[in-house]
């Protein structure tokens, strides 16, 4: 019970960044959210309200990777390597299946469309989701254990 | 009186303990606060990687106007010439790059430094390290640029690197997590791994 609701928290806080990194872009703030909806079928403007939804969607998604991520884990100690590197893999593998095929399907491309200047802008900013839900359920799960010795 | 004056200097010292005791406290920052850091840290290497986008190899065409302009604006005297005679030696057109014979390699090198600077700040590692080479990029943007903006838009810039030179940044939320502790428990036998334990 402990893994999830680590795997949860660090989850929310590593799609915390996320979704601010693709609020604070150049131009007008947040214009990036809304394509996010488009992935899933949810027809958006680029209105205020759904680029807040856009900002949302992004932090539950992170949740939902850090509940995938404590499934991984299992329910045992984790040790750090394995917790940066499984962290690491998730960001990769979110930046592969949404940022890339999923994007490519919802704007009816072909799966694996992409060039240099996309790949530079946006798996760095996954990475580091995966590198913050790595780090992020790495100090719950010491904080958690601490607080069982106690 | 030998007893006295001796009784004397003992409240004198400890007077003086008192006083040191009440005016330094150590400080430590709390998890909460070197949390606090790992988001601006983030951040600030965002920031970096974002200004990577307009100037893209293979020509780094969007670096020409500003070296441009930080030859005509710089602060040091002296500093126009030497961009002059490097970044812009053989140039012949204010907007283009026709006729440059060293720009594109040094264009790359600072265009290397940028992308080494965010990744050490986005990702936390070796965040000392990144964050001393932002110092000195934003310090070379500052001396350049400083009178073609706000006056503190670069100031801010090193003042915000500087920073993350002094606070340990990575070793919350980054890669120096995990890194830093392996680092110090290897900088007994290695002098490598006790300066690089200080750069993470």
């Amino acid at each position: 019970m402990h893994t999830i609701r680590n795997g949860i928290l660090a989850g929310l806080c590593a799609g915390l960044v996320l979704a601010t990194f693709n609020f604070v872009v150049n131009g007008s703030p947040g214009s990036g959210l809304p394509e996010i909806l488009h992935w899933f079928g949810i027809a958006a403007d680029n209105g205020t309200g759904s680029r807040f939804a856009g900002y949302v969607l992004v932090v539950i998604l992170g949740g939902i990777f850090g509940v995938l991520f404590s499934l991984i884990q299992g329910g045992g100690y984790v040790s750090g390597a394995r917790s940066l590197l499984t962290g690491l893999g998730l960001g990769f593998a979110w930046w592969l299946l949404l940022s890339l095929v999923l994007c490519n399907i919802a704007f009816k491309q072909s799966l694996f469309h992409t060039s240099f200047a996309d790949v530079l802008l946006t798996l760095p900013l996954n990475l580091v989701f995966g590198v913050v839900l790595g780090t992020a359920y790495d100090l719950l799960q010491r904080r958690s254990a601490e607080a069982r010795l106690r | 009186m030998s007893i006295s004056s001796s009784a004397g200097g003992q409240k004198k010292l400890a007077a003086a303990s008192r006083e040191a005791a009440a005016s330094v406290t150590a400080i430590t920052l709390s998890e909460r606060s070197i949390t606090g850091f790992a988001f601006i840290r983030m951040f600030v290497g965002y920031l970096w990687f974002q200004q990577l986008f307009w100037k893209l190899p293979p020509t780094f065409a969007g670096l020409y106007g500003y070296i441009i302009r930080e030859s005509q604006h710089a602060i040091i005297p002296g500093y126009g010439a030497l961009l002059q005679h490097t970044f812009l030696a053989g140039c012949t057109s204010a907007t283009a790059t026709t006729g440059c014979t060293l720009f594109v390699p040094l264009a790359a090198g600072v265009w290397v430094a940028e992308l080494l600077v965010a990744i050490s700040l986005m990702f936390g590692v070796f965040t000392r390290f990144g964050a001393i080479l932002g110092s000195i990029l934003a310090l070379q943007l500052y001396v350049g640029l400083a009178y073609t903006d706000w006056i503190w838009t670069y100031g801010m810039l090193v003042l915000l690197c500087l920073a993350l030179v002094a606070i340990p940044a990575g070793r919350r939320l980054g890669v120096d997590q995990w890194l830093e502790p392996r680092l110090r428990q290897a900088a007994g036998t290695s002098r490598v791994a006790r300066v690089l334990s200080w750069f993470a």
